[in-house]
Order: C-alpha cells, then sequence, then structure tokens
C-alpha cells in the first residue's frame, strides 16, 4: 500500500485540506509539523475513521463536524463530513471516501445529528474508474484491521506494544503477516471438515454391509468344509463298495452261494436298468411340464375367449369383409351390392365376380374362425398334454412295482444265502460273508443318508449365498457413497498433515527471521548493552546482557517505546522482503505497508532519538511522522533530512470561541505557528 | 469405520495432483477471508471445494 494524497472536508478542525505524501525509497519521509493540539492525532484518526470506522479522540470523541461549519449552518441543515484517500496497491490505484452526513438540530447544537454514513472504494482497471461492491471488505483485505495498530500508531501509547499485556497482539501481528495464520486456520478447518467426512462414511457405510460381507464369508467356509465332508464321505462309501464287491465275489466263487449271487447281481443289474428307465421318465415329466404345463392352467382362459369369439362371429358382430359367399348371393340374384343389375357376362359382373379370391378370404371374419380353430387345437394339445403325463406316471409305476418285486427277490436271496454253512478257505462261512455284506450295506446305507445330508446342507447354504451376495450387491451403492467419502476424508487429512508440516516449518523460519531483524533493528538504535528477541512462543522481550548471563529487565518507558518501534519497524521490512521475493507466495499475505507515526520521539532521550531517526526511514518503503517542533528538531531532523520528500505545517487557530471557532489549516511553508504547549 | 475395514488402501488413493489442487484453493478461501476475525462459511467452502475435487 503506497499512500498517495489524503482529503478532510469538516473533520473536526479541518475544514477543507488536504495532504499528498512523498513517495520513492530515497526520499519517502513525510513530516508533518504541528504543535500539541494542532491536530497531528486527529490526522491520525482520520486514517482510521475512513478504513475502519473507528476514531480514539482524547476530548470530545463523539464530535466529527467542524465547530465552526456548524455553528455557522442554518438548523436543518445536511452538512458532510468525508474524508478521502488516494492510494496505490499491488500497482492498482484506489479511492477510499468516507462521507457521514450531519443535521444541525438546533441553534446551539454544534455537534448534528447523524443521519448516515458511506464508504465507496473506487478503482481504476485499463485506463477506466470503477467501483468496488464491497469497499469495507477490500480495505480490510489491503490493510487489515488488526494490523492497523502496528501501521497506524500513537507515539505517546506505542511502548505499551512491548509491554507484558500485548504480547498477543505481538504474536497474531507476526503470524498474520507471514502467512502462519493462514496455516493455522487451514489446518484447523480441514480438520474440522474431515470430521463432517467420517460422520458422512459412518452414515453410508452401516455395520450391515461388513456384516454381510463377513456372513458370506463364513458361508463361503463352511460350503468349502462340507465340499471336503463331501469329498471323503463319497471315499468313504467307494472304499465299502469295493469291500462288498469282494465279499460278493467270494460268495460268486463258493459253490453253495455261487448260483444265488449270480441271480442277485443279474437281479441288482435289472433294477439298476429299471432305476434307470425311472430317471428317464422323470426327466420326461419334467420336460412336458416344462413345454406344455402351462396349458392346463391357461385352459380355463383360452377355452372362454374361443366360445366368445365364436358367439360373436355367429351372431355377425365381428364385421366382415366381403366375404366368397355373400358375393356368391350376389351373382346368384345378379344385382350388385349398390343395387345395379349385374348381367351375366357384362363387365361389372366380371368385377364382381373377380373380387372373390384370397384378399377376401382374408376378411376379419376368416381371421376369427381361424383364431377359433387355433384355440382349439391347444384344447388338443391340453389333451395331449394329459395323456403324456398320465403314460408316464402309469410307466413309473410299472417300473417301481418291478424295483420293488426285484428288492424282494434280492431279500429272499439274503435270507437263503444266511442259512449256508459252507466255508471260504480262510474258514469264512457263507453266512457270516452275508452277514459281513449286509453289514457293509448298513453302513453305506448310513454314509449316503450322511451325504444326502451334507448335500442337503451345501444347498441350503448355497441359497444362502445367492441371497447374502444379492444384498451386498443391494448395498455397493451405499458402499460407493462411503467410499467417496472415505476418500473425501483421507484428502482433507492428507492435506491437513501437509500443511501442519509446512506450518512447522515456516513457524521456525519466521521466529528466525523476525527475530534477526528485530534484534539488529534493536541494536542499531538501543543501549549497547541491550537485547531484544523474539521467544519460542513469538513473545518480545527486551533483556540486558551481563558477561554471558543475561536477564529480562524492567524496560523504560523510552526502551519500551524503542522495541516496539523496532519490532514494527521489522516487520514492515520483513513483510516488504517477502512480498518482494515470491517465496510461499501460496499462503504468505505481506505486502508494502507504509509507517503512519504520531509523535514517535516524545519519550526517546536524544541519543536514542537520533537512533530511530536514523533506522525507521529504512525499514518502511514510507513513512509519514507527525511531530513537535521540538521532537523534530536537532538530532531527528539531522538523521532524517535526506530522507524527507514532503514537509507541512499545522497551522492552528483556536478560535475565540464566539465568532470564530478552532481552524487547522495545513500549509506547505513554515509560518509563525502557535507555540508548543 | 466397520464398512472402511472392507475398502482398500488403493481404492482410497488420491492423486498428488488432485491434493495439490485442494491445498491451492483452501489456502486461497482462507487468504480471502484473513481479515475477519470469525471465517464464516469457511469449513462450508473447504468442503465443497474437497467435494468438487473428489467425486
Amino acid at each position: 500500500m503506497e499512500l498517495h494524497r489524503i482529503e478532510l472536508k469538516n473533520f473536526r478542525q479541518f475544514e477543507n485540506e488536504s495532504i499528498s505524501f512523498a513517495r520513492g525509497t530515497e526520499t519517502g519521509v513525510t513530516v508533518v509539523h504541528g504543535s500539541n493540539g494542532s491536530g497531528k492525532t486527529t490526522l491520525l484518526n482520520a486514517f482510521t475513521w475512513l478504513l475502519y470506522h473507528t476514531v480514539d479522540f482524547d476530548t470530545k470523541a463523539e464530535q466529527l463536524l467542524t465547530e465552526g461549519v456548524i455553528a455557522e449552518a442554518e438548523v436543518g441543515e445536511e452538512l458532510p463530513v468525508v474524508v478521502r484517500l488516494e492510494f496505490k496497491h499491488e500497482d492498482v490505484q484506489y479511492i477510499a471516501e468516507r462521507k457521514a452526513i450531519y443535521e444541525k438540530q438546533s441553534d446551539s447544537d454544534l455537534d448534528g445529528d447523524l443521519q448516515d454514513v458511506e464508504v465507496s472504494l473506487k478503482y481504476k482497471e485499463n485506463g477506466k474508474w470503477d467501483e468496488r461492491g464491497n469497499p469495507e471488505n477490500t480495505l480490510d483485505q489491503i490493510m487489515p484491521e488488526r494490523l492497523s495498530g502496528l501501521f497506524f500508531f500513537d507515539g505517546e501509547d506505542i511502548e505499551e506494544l512491548a509491554g507484558i499485556e500485548n504480547q498477543q497482539q505481538i504474536q497474531a501481528s507476526i503470524q498474520n503477516i507471514m502467512g502462519l495464520t493462514i496455516l493455522e486456520r487451514a489446518t484447523r478447518h480441514l480438520g474440522a471438515v474431515a470430521d463432517r467426512f467420517e460422520d458422512e462414511v459412518e452414515q453410508h457405510a452401516s455395520d450391515e454391509l461388513a456384516e454381510l460381507i463377513e456372513k458370506k464369508r463364513k458361508i463361503e467356509e463352511e460350503i468349502e468344509s462340507l465340499g471336503r465332508d463331501q469329498d471323503d464321505t463319497q471315499r468313504a462309501i467307494d472304499r465299502i463298495e469295493v469291500e462288498i464287491g469282494d465279499i460278493e465275489q467270494k460268495l460268486e466263487r463258493l459253490d453253495e452261494s455261487a448260483a444265488l449271487q449270480e441271480r442277485r447281481s443279474e437281479y441288482r443289474k435289472k433294477q439298476s436298468e429299471l432305476k434307470d428307465e425311472v430317471t428317464e421318465v422323470n426327466q420326461r415329466i419334467k420336460q412336458e411340464l416344462n413345454n406344455r404345463g402351462y396349458i392346463p392352467l391357461a385352459m380355463p382362459l383360452i377355452k372362454e375367449t374361443a366360445e366368445q369369439l365364436d358367439e360373436m362371429r355367429q351372431d355377425g358382430v365381428i364385421p366382415s369383409d366381403l366375404t366368397n359367399s355373400y358375393i356368391d348371393s350376389l351373382l346368384e340374384v345378379n344385382q350388385c351390392i349398390c343395387g345395379r343389375q349385374l348381367d351375366p357376362g357384362s363387365e361389372p359382373h366380371q368385377r364382381v365376380k373377380a373380387m372373390k379370391g384370397e384378399a377376401v378370404s382374408e376378411g376379419v371374419e376368416q381371421s376369427a374362425i381361424r383364431v377359433v380353430g387355433n384355440l382349439n387345437q391347444i384344447s388338443e394339445m391340453e389333451t395331449d398334454y394329459y395323456n403324456e403325463i398320465d403314460d408316464c406316471i402309469q410307466r413309473r409305476s410299472e417300473l417301481e412295482a418291478e424295483i420293488e418285486t426285484l428288492s424282494e427277490k434280492i431279500d429272499e436271496i439274503g435270507s437263503e444265502l444266511e442259512k449256508m454253512d459252507q466255508t471260504t478257505e480262510s474258514g469264512e462261512s457263507v453266512t457270516e460273508l452275508e452277514n459281513k455284506r449286509k453289514e457293509k450295506e448298513r453302513e453305506k446305507g448310513e454314509l449316503h443318508n450322511e451325504l444326502g445330508k451334507i448335500e442337503e446342507r451345501i444347498n441350503n447354504l448355497e441359497e444362502q449365498l445367492e441371497s447374502t451376495s444379492d444384498k451386498i450387491a443391494e448395498k455397493k451403492d451405499e458402499r460407493q457413497e462411503a467410499l467417496v467419502a472415505k476418500r473425501r476424508q483421507y484428502a482433507a487429512e492428507s492435506v491437513k498433515v501437509e500443511l501442519e508440516q509446512a506450518f512447522d516449518k515456516l513457524k521456525n523460519k519466521v521466529r528466525r527471521l523476525s527475530n534477526k531483524k528485530i534484534q539488529e533493528t534493536f541494536s542499531r538504535i538501543a543501549s549497547k548493552n541491550m537485547e531484544a528477541r523474539i521467544t519460542e512462543d513469538f513473545e518480545l522481550r527486551i533483556q540486558q546482557g551481563v558477561n554471558e548471563s543475561q536477564r529480562q529487565v524492567n524496560k523504560s518507558t523510552g526502551e519500551r517505546q524503542i522495541a516496539s518501534l523496532a519490532f514494527i519497524g521489522s516487520l514492515v521490512d520483513i513483510a516488504r522482503e517477502r512480498y518482494e521475493s515470491d517465496n510461499d507466495s501460496e499462503y504468505f499475505t505481506g505486502g508494502i505497508y507504509p509507517l503512519v507515526m504520531d509523535s514517535p520521539f516524545g519519550a526517546l532521550d536524544k541519543s536514542h532519538r537520533r537512533k530511530v531517526g536514523r533506522v525507521i526511514p529504512e525499514l518502511a518503503n514510507q513513512v509519514i511522522v507527525f511531530a513537535t517542533d521540538s521532537q523534530w528538531e536537532g538530532p531527528v531532523e539531522e538523521e532524517m533530512r535526506k530522507k524527507v520528500g514532503k514537509q507541512y505545517w499545522l497551522d492552528f487557530n483556536e478560535g475565540d470561541g464566539e465568532d470564530n471557532y478552532p481552524r487547522t489549516v495545513i500549509k506547505t511553508e513554515q509560518t509563525n505557528m502557535g507555540e508548543e504547549k | 469405520m466397520s464398512a472402511g475395514e472392507t475398502m482398500d488402501d488403493d481404492e482410497l488413493e488420491v492423486d498428488d495432483e488432485t491434493l495439490q489442487r485442494i491445498r491451492s484453493r483452501v489456502l486461497r478461501a482462507e487468504k480471502e477471508k484473513l481479515h475477519l476475525d470469525l471465517p464464516r462459511g469457511i469449513n462450508d467452502e473447504i468442503e465443497t471445494i474437497i467435494k468438487e475435487e473428489i467425486n
């Protein structure tokens, strides 16, 4: 921010005055000379009133309007108070203006009643002036109010900055200018937003999905385990069948049992063939059900439709085109449909006759007849279907009866074998072999039962698996939402961590940088054994070095003022340096700031005034100093003279309390001004 | 988050370019509200930024 010119209209004792500020690195100092009470503090307040709508006056704080102006105005007259500031910021020219309207209420009213306050901010872009829609916001961004105390300060209060009670302001100032505040806030806000996304994740990704997935996994595991049991049982059955086969071979080899065993094998073979046939019959029934099973279900409706269509046709409800029979009847009576005579052999007769044919046969009535015919065919299909199913059931019953008969015969053979006592070479009798065979058959039966149970359990589980998979699929969309929320949470947390690291890195860098700069500045203006530093917690400390040990000292007013000036000057300098380099520009908020100081040398002795006068112009590009002659003359003037670009003198006339009211005129040349008080 | 356990790290991955864009946009939004003591609505703005970048 570079200040160009300020104009004041009816602002306290300034009726219509202006100041153009010095610019440039070599002569960037503007000095406004004025005795006590001449309006130096009022000028400082003009800046804060314009930019932030705040003032800090010791007397008549609420009275802004020039006393002489309202005194001379008529009752009811509206009077403006205006402060206008021209400045440049980041290469854009601005004109900020705040205007308050007061109305005189009575002859004795010297304050006026505030009617309206408005602020405007014009800026020049591409050679044209335009106006900001949010002037106060923009002004606050250009020169933040929270930093205003640093750049527009009253020297009489400045030493307070270095006091313990103002450490927070020091911390905030450094962190704000150096970009730490942005990082700290961004980190905090990202954390809050990450929490929001986490809530969203919880909301979408309910435990239900996890439970379903877990359930599916358990079902799959159980099916796998049952599959292993199934294989084991099947292998046990295979083994038993081999054993039974061995026993039966032995029975076949014995004369006594050979014939019976052979017969049993035949029966079994036959029984097996019959069972295969039963399976085939069952297959046929299933096929019939699949292919024509719908017919019996649809038949009542089909019959009803066919009957209705037929009735409609017979009743003549269905519109008929020219049917062959109708044309025949026309030809028979030799009369056309239009009533004309149709002589056989004549052309009209021939034409009517020619209408008989395929086209006519496709009439609606014919179609209805065909549909009814087709529906009747379906009825025949129903009969066929029932006949086929009945045949199959009949055949299956016969087969099952045969199988039963064979089972009985097999049992009888078993009973006969149990009674035989011929033994094998190893001493096993037929009876024993048969009993053993039966025992193996029983075991085999049990294993088959077990296998059946396993298969049933697997089938059940597979149904459950399918149903669970369907439910998981239904939850897929919800999961997708949860996934997106989770990714957003992850992103917020990742950026947060990154910014926290950047904060820690920058914090140390800023502390080192500000410490170095303040130490340098302070050492140039303070006593030799005094030292100013910024602590780990960004507190400003003044220490007195005694040999190698240091102790914190109670600062005198002068020392506190020097420390504060060093601190402010250093911040302005750091902000300028950082602004001119592009490092960390992503979050760096510094810039070029002017220093506007009211009586900055008040509490300093001559030696310190000289040092401050030497250092301050080097810290800021633009310095505006309000000073009394006694503060300025001597060492300060000697040090700053070469840097001064413009000087003004406040010519204050305090009036006589009757017709003449207090007024200050700003002059560019020194005249015989009032004495200092 | 229970269901989160079923999400693979790969599924949660956000590329560096996106993170960089989020970072820049968040800092820009913060910068615009830096002058406010209470930057009202900043959390909503950051949420919107992230939703726009990851959808």
